[in-house]
């Protein structure tokens, strides 16, 4: 999960940083400013978005019309600080913007502030970006095995190099995902999905991430899949979102 | 249980495109599939899709959801009472917004809930937020 902070408060920020280093999981950014946000975020999107309204909410959320302008933040859950003063206001603009998902007054425990961003992507339609294309495996792999719940992995590429990073069962997780590359490639020919760039095999208690992308070589078959194994407990879209993090 | 139902139930979802139902002969049992989707009515196409799921025999004990993301669409599979649901969702939408859309329409079809698009945000504003003035570890204002 990504938390972004919009605030003019470094103390807030300081303190939300705490609050969200104890957790796994979950990265933090903070941004002085609804224009540094929107800037900002333009690669990687935020799965929720806090903003510390301060007066903005009185004046009628003038600094957020750049947020719910954004393209690329349409669809983010939105959560409002506001000061209790300006509970009205708040109402109104949450009435009028569904993308506030929750009103919060000012003063409040930044613990609590910290739970609800995590309720709220839990539940709404947090977004994740596809792995891009091209794509350099290496770090791509070794963000996934940094990751906690990690397993397993493994890198393979059509082009019959040799696997890497090999484990056990990995080694059937990679044949299952080559078959699967396969029968995507044929399904995405006749069903107007677009390339495949990326699956999730979910058992319960764990589940598998395949991440896939060409390597700009020039050979349109050098196609470069690679996957890991993690513990269910984890999120596989924390995981997608960590390997395109570990591109950059 | 009755596909119709869940695949109808199922599309009422937020960024749910297209839903159908199988059995695991490729049979189709329910569909609301888009025009541009007609290959899903052809056995060859569903019974590989239908296949994927069981590539991953030899990995994990049960796939309950199997989720190909593409870049203009995701197609999801999952085992559900004996018959294989597929969905094509946007994108961008999450496992977890997935599971969840599945419990909503399972609960739906048990008549749990009415059959209504569900509003996105959850209530507003916070009922268990501390009232303001209030003194706790970690304030900020």
């Amino acid at each position: 999960m990504r938390v972004a902070l919009v605030s003019g408060s470094p103390l807030l920020a300081q303190t939300m940083q705490q609050s969200v280093a104890r957790r796994s999981g979950v990265a933090f950014a903070h941004y002085p400013d609804c224009g540094g946000l929107v800037q900002a975020t333009a690669g990687s999107i935020p799965s929720v978005i806090v903003c510390d309204a301060g007066s903005d909410a009185e004046a009628g959320g003038v600094a957020l019309q750049m947020i719910w302008a954004a393209p690329h933040l349409a669809g983010v859950p939105l959560v409002l600080l506001y000061p209790s003063a300006a509970e009205a206001r708040a109402n109104a603009l949450a009435a009028a913007h569904p993308q506030i998902a929750l009103l919060l007054a000012k003063p409040c425990a930044v613990d609590r502030l910290v739970d609800a961003c995590f309720r709220i992507a839990a539940s709404a339609r947090a977004t994740v970006v596809p792995v891009p294309a091209p794509v350099d495996p290496a770090p791509l792999l070794s963000a996934a095995a940094r990751r906690d719940g990690f397993r397993e992995g493994f890198e393979w590429t059509r082009m019959s190099e040799p696997v890497r990073f090999e484990g056990g069962r990995a080694a059937a997780f990679s044949d299952a995902c080559a078959y699967v590359l396969g029968v995507a490639d044929g399904l995405s020919r006749q069903l107007p999905t677009g390339a495949l760039t990326g699956l999730v095999v979910s058992a319960g208690a764990e589940f598998g991430v395949m991440f896939s992308g060409r390597v700009e070589s020039g050979e349109p078959d050098d196609f470069h899949v690679l996957g890991a194994l993690f513990e269910g407990r984890v999120d596989p879209d924390e995981i997608l979102w960590a390997s395109v993090e570990g591109l950059s | 249980m009755n596909h119709a139902a869940l695949v109808r139930n199922l599309c009422t979802l937020p960024g749910v495109r297209a839903a159908a139902a199988f059995d695991p002969t490729g049979a189709c049992l329910a569909s609301s599939l888009p025009g541009g989707y007609a290959a899903l009515r052809s056995e060859p196409v569903v019974l590989q899709l239908l296949s994927l799921s069981k590539a991953f025999d030899g990995v994990f004990d049960k796939v309950r959801f199997l989720t190909l993301r593409c870049a203009e669409a995701q197609l999801v599979l999952a085992a559900v009472g004996g018959a294989q649901l597929v969905l094509i969702t946007d994108p961008f939408l999450t496992l977890r917004a997935i599971r969840a859309g599945f419990q909503t329409a399972l609960e739906m079809q048990a008549g749990a809930a009415p059959p209504t698009r569900p509003s996105p945000p959850p209530a507003r504003p916070d009922p268990q937020a501390p009232p303001a003035g209030r003194t706790n570890l970690g304030i900020w204002d």
